[in-house]
């Protein structure tokens, strides 16, 4: 059974899009229980109702930050049996790609095909959960201090990705433009292609990061932690209903 | 020390991904290791150690051991250098400490102080190159060969 939970409107097509999902989830014949979380009743407070009615399967209609929600609840609940889908509202957020859909209807037949994959996670803080990537950006280039295991990264950034495979990347653009790089007479001199100078890429399962000033790390448009932050990669921790596709890529 | 392969090996995965980047603006301390490419561009204080190539560019300044299959260096090192199949020191490199390897080509321009050996590779012998354009390094047939040796060409 599939209990879905919603998020109230935020642009003005987004009632009407729910309940053309509803409709198109009835087509289907996989119409669960709906729910719309809202200060009166929170998105924990409507899963807690859903695995006491014999819930497994929840699917987040809505944003980015919506789905962080149900993954952090669904993370430090630790029910076993819980499965996510979700249906993303619009196909340009991060989690519209990782689901692997370009339509509303195309993610609501994920759902009755209903394969399953289990997925990384970033925990934050040993408090929130990311299922998509992590970014921070800012203007003003920012000192940091990066910790994982025995190795400390010091330098600057203006954006930062952490991703749930263990992926995290900084970049810093003015870095880039102040001319710290190769002169440019060497670079027009032998032709060649200027490497990333500015770019830092490494691969780990748990790291700290403190900046100066605090930055904040967001998914979408949402505000998930600021620094000083710990990130602690779980694996294979969510079971998730994703395409296909994505599963034979990987 | 920070070992991704086993932390791969630790959780059952294949080791796999792009490798690692240390960009010019970042300084690292500690050792670095890693099963797939190493690129290094900042600061290093510690080991860089790779089980495939290892390019240490222009902008980049390490102190400690560096070791790879194959080892491309481009800017300073201070400190030892073991590169399995091969060592390529480049016209900007500068190397100050010794290396073993089993092909090494230094190019015109570039720097190197230490004392040098030669891998034996899996055919059991050691092998010279002498190319057109290039100062490279003529070993001797020994197994394992020392010199203590200077070279700064222009």
């Amino acid at each position: 059974m599939y209990y879905y939970i919603s998020e109230p409107p935020i642009k003005s097509d987004e009632q009407r899009k729910v309940d053309e999902i509803k409709s198109i989830l009835s087509t289907l014949g996989i119409a669960g229980e709906f729910a719309t979380a809202s200060p009166s009743k929170t998105v924990e407070e409507y899963l807690v109702s859903a695995f006491r009615k014999g819930f497994s399967t929840i699917v987040g209609i809505g944003h980015d930050e919506l789905a962080t929600k149900i993954a952090s609840c669904l993370w430090f609940s630790q029910y076993e049996r819980a499965v996510m889908g979700f249906i993303p509202l619009s196909i340009s957020q991060t989690l519209a790609k990782m689901v692997g859909t370009s339509s509303i209807k195309e993610s609501c037949e994920l759902l009755r095909v209903r394969l399953i994959k289990d997925i990384d996670c970033l925990v934050l803080n040993q408090e929130v959960v990311a299922i998509t990537d992590l970014r921070s950006s800012v203007q003003t280039k920012c000192s940091f201090r990066l910790r994982f295991k025995k190795i400390e990264l010091t330098g600057s950034y203006t954006d930062l990705i952490a991703k749930p495979n263990g992926e995290v990347i900084l970049f810093d653009r003015q870095f880039m433009a102040t001319g710290h790089a190769l002169p440019i007479w060497q670079r027009l001199w032998r032709n060649e292609q200027q490497p990333d100078l500015a770019r830092t890429q490494f691969q780990a399962n748990s790291w700290s990061l403190e900046t100066i000033p605090s930055q904040s790390v967001m998914v979408g448009e949402a505000v998930l932690a600021e620094t000083p932050l710990t990130v602690l990669r779980q694996i294979e921790a969510l079971k998730f209903i994703t395409k296909r596709a994505k599963l034979s890529a990987e | 020390m920070f070992k991704l392969s086993d932390q791969s090996l630790a959780y059952g995965k294949p080791s796999s991904g792009p490798g690692t980047v240390i960009g010019a603006n970042v300084k690292l301390l500690g050792a670095i290791n890693d099963v797939n490419d190493i690129t290094v561009h900042g600061k290093v204080e510690g080991e860089v150690n790779s089980e495939k190539t290892v390019t240490i560019g222009e902008t980049a300044e390490i102190k400690g051991p560096v070791s790879g299959a194959i080892v491309t260096v481009a800017g300073l090192i201070r400190g030892s250098i073991e590169a399995i199949d091969r060592l390529e020191i480049l016209p900007t490199g500068k190397v100050y400490g010794n290396i073993a390897t089993g092909d090494l080509i230094i190019r015109s321009g570039a720097k190197f102080v230490g004392k040098s050996a030669v891998l034996k590779n899996d055919a059991g012998k050691n092998e010279t190159k002498d190319s057109m354009g290039e100062e490279t390094n003529k070993l001797s047939d020994s197994e394992e060969s020392s010199a203590v040796y200077e070279t700064e060409s222009k």
